[in-house]
């Protein structure tokens, strides 16, 4: 067992906490947040399309 | 009717508008770099060294062509999935998903392979320092882990991360050029030994475009940035262009110092040519330096792979092509990243499953599929939308050449892919029939018609 | 607005499911299929592999590998010896072309780009009458 083999293990750990972290975090969003506000972002939202964005609708 | 996408008290969740050029920057290079340590000497083995310069230059205006006419429409089209939501609005849903495919697949798949990559240089560090064996795998899981993390966690640190580690990566091939240049006493590199002609003649030329693709691959990531950007049409174009000098002097510098210290045939097979490089220069400072640069290069290629890769699959997802539940920006971070976890297992698996090259010629493969629609996209953008008519940020010089010259390009590089690697070259056409059977009989029926065109254009002329 | 927006079907979780692990399955597949071809060749083809093999045996110098000295210094910095060079020198790439199977590759990418143009295009008119309402209108 050297500093190698201390190393494997320390990444398989570190790995899998970022891992769970990030399930842990989505399961969590998607149960406090309405489905309906995490879908609602619009495509291409930028100073060019001030005018569309301006009228609120595209149409 | 777009009130049904809103949230309850009709406020919106777009992603977070942080970027400037120089994230722009380090989000091209950084995905390609990685291509100037390891992947580009194959051309070298398929037509020899003077073919891999020859690739070099012309693959470098392919990518010119590429790196114009994508700053010209994205400069417009400034949203998230970048050649996607063009391809939806010039070309139509069908084409647009096979685009968005194709981003998915070259970036996940590269992402896989320099995940990979960086695993086995620390089996090789472990392996020179007296520990036989490691197991590669942990430190594999390890990168695509952590970037998808930095990737969830916000934009803006993801690609300052990137930019510095793109930086450091970058310096290091220039400071390998400084050292073993002709100017030192004791010169090192001596092209005249090693330069032995063409010896597969010009159709050695013709083969070496196929890996020439790894100078530049990903250098039209950029785009997906596009929705992120303080200012889109002033960030893309200039993070862009600026990005493809220093790929071609950075490769053009790679190819000279590997070229001047090693037999071509060596070359052609090596997996870290610019270590090996060091190695023969004998200076322990620089082959340290280079270690780190390789592995910095493969680190800030998967970063920004998963960069991009999310966002066209979020985009996707936001028009239904795919399941809507991936379109979900974060509440507090603003990024994709239902899109992000996805992503992973896909990566671990192809990373630890699947053969390297042919990870590497899918991702290849894709890329020239999307530089093939590029061609006829901006031809048609000019013309439903001709000069004039709508705000661009940035216009390309000569059109229609770049479009007319891309086009050829393209169609040299699949006889040379042909040339090595047929069956990959059909078996991924035949995947992206079978997808595009899949989405215009299955698929479609789930996405709102009229709702696709977002932009705020006049009537395209003529339709 | 003359015309009534098409109403998408909403789909269900089950659904949702089975079409992502379906893109799954698919790319699985087109990654694996070139590497199971190759197996089922070098499974047909024995000869080819020992011939190969066989040749490693008689002793070579730098001269016969037409390598100058200054070659032979690179490669030995390498950690590569007349032996392991000639290994490498000798793999060659084979360039002759199946005239049969490039049309067919040919056909196939002029059929690919055909149908997703084609069906792209009507897909796409149909997203303009939507967008801008029916051209006679609009």
């Amino acid at each position: 067992m050297d500093i190698w083999n201390i190393a494997e293990y320390a990444c398989w750990g570190i790995a899998g906490v970022l891992v769970l972290w990030m399930i842990a975090d989505m399961v969590r969003v998607g149960a406090e947040y309405d489905e309906a506000l995490l879908l609602s972002s619009r495509e291409g939202a930028d100073e060019l399309l001030e005018r569309g964005n301006a009228t609120g609708e595209a149409k | 009717m777009t009130t049904t996408t809103a949230g309850a008290g009709g406020e919106r969740i777009n992603l977070l508008k942080v970027l400037g050029p120089a994230h722009i920057w380090g989000l091209g290079v950084g995905i390609v770099l990685v291509g100037e340590y390891m992947g580009w000497n194959f051309s070298v083995g398929k037509g020899g060294a003077l073919a891999s310069l020859i690739a070099c230059w012309v693959i470098g205006l392919l990518y010119t062509c590429v790196a114009m006419i994508d700053s010209e429409v994205t400069s417009t089209v400034a949203a998230a999935g970048g050649q996607y939501a063009q391809a939806k609005h010039i070309i139509g849903p069908l084409m647009a998903f096979n685009v968005a495919l194709y981003l998915v697949m070259a970036y996940t798949m590269l992402e896989a392979g320099n995940a990979f990559v960086a695993g086995d240089l620390m089996k090789t560090v472990a392996g020179q320092l007296g520990h036989e064996n490691l197991d590669s795998r942990p430190f594999t899981l390890l990168v695509i882990a952590f970037l998808a993390w930095l990737n969830y966690r916000g934009v803006f640190m993801t690609l300052t991360f990137n930019f510095i580690i793109t930086a450091i990566a970058f310096v290091a091939v220039i400071t390998l050029f400084i050292i073993t240049g002709p100017w030192l006493p004791g010169v090192a590199v001596t092209h005249k030994e090693f330069l032995t002609g063409l010896p597969y003649g010009w159709i050695g030329v013709v083969a070496a475009l196929q890996f020439g693709m790894w100078y530049y691959l990903g250098i039209e990531g950029t785009c997906q940035a596009a929705e992120e950007c303080r200012s889109a049409g002033r960030s893309i174009p200039l993070g862009t262009i600026t990005g493809m000098v220093t790929l071609i002097i950075a490769a053009s510098l790679t190819w000279y110092v590997a070229a001047g210290l090693m037999p071509w045939e060596y070359l052609g097979q090596a997996y870290t040519p610019l270590y090996d490089a060091a190695t023969i220069f004998g200076n322990k400072p620089l082959q340290a330096f280079l270690f780190v640069g390789t592995l910095f290069s493969t680190l800030a290629s998967a970063n920004g792979c998963i960069n991009d890769a999310s966002r066209a699959w979020f985009s996707m997802g936001r028009d239904r092509y795919m399941p809507q539940w991936f379109g979900a920006v974060h509440p507090r971070y603003r990024t994709p990243f239902r899109a992000i976890v996805f992503l992973i297992p896909i990566a671990v698996v192809a990373a630890y499953k699947l053969p390297l090259d042919g990870v590497i010629t899918f991702s290849i493969l894709s890329g020239l599929l999307g530089y093939t629609f590029m061609s006829f996209n901006v031809w048609r953008f000019r013309k439903l939308w001709p000069l004039g008519t709508i705000k661009r940020g940035y216009i390309h010089p000569f059109h229609p050449l770049p479009a007319i010259v891309l086009f050829i390009l393209c169609i040299a590089v699949y006889f040379a892919t042909f040339l090595g690697y047929a069956d990959y070259l059909i078996s991924i056409l035949v995947f992206f029939i079978f997808a595009s059977f899949w989405f215009a009989w299955h698929r479609y029926k789930y996405v709102r018609r009229g709702d696709q065109f977002t932009m705020p254009w006049p009537r395209p002329k003529g339709l | 607005m003359a015309r009534q927006p098409y109403q998408p079907p909403r789909q269900g979780v089950p659904g949702m499911i089975i079409d992502s692990l379906l893109m799954l399955v698919l790319v699985f597949f087109a990654l694996m299929a070139p590497a199971w071809i190759a197996e089922w060749r070098a499974a047909h083809e024995p000869a080819a592999e020992a011939a190969a093999t066989d040749g490693a045996a008689p002793a070579v110098t730098w001269e016969e590998l037409g390598q100058n000295p200054t070659m032979q210094s690179a490669w030995e910095k390498l950690g590569k010896d007349p032996a392991a060079a000639k290994e490498i020198i000798d793999h060659r790439f084979d360039y002759t072309i199946d005239i049969v199977k490039l049309l067919f590759v040919a056909a196939l990418i002029v059929f690919y780009f055909w149908f997703m143009l084609s069906s792209s295009a009507r897909e796409y008119r149909e997203v303009i009458a939507e967008r801008f309402g029916d051209k006679d209108q609009g």
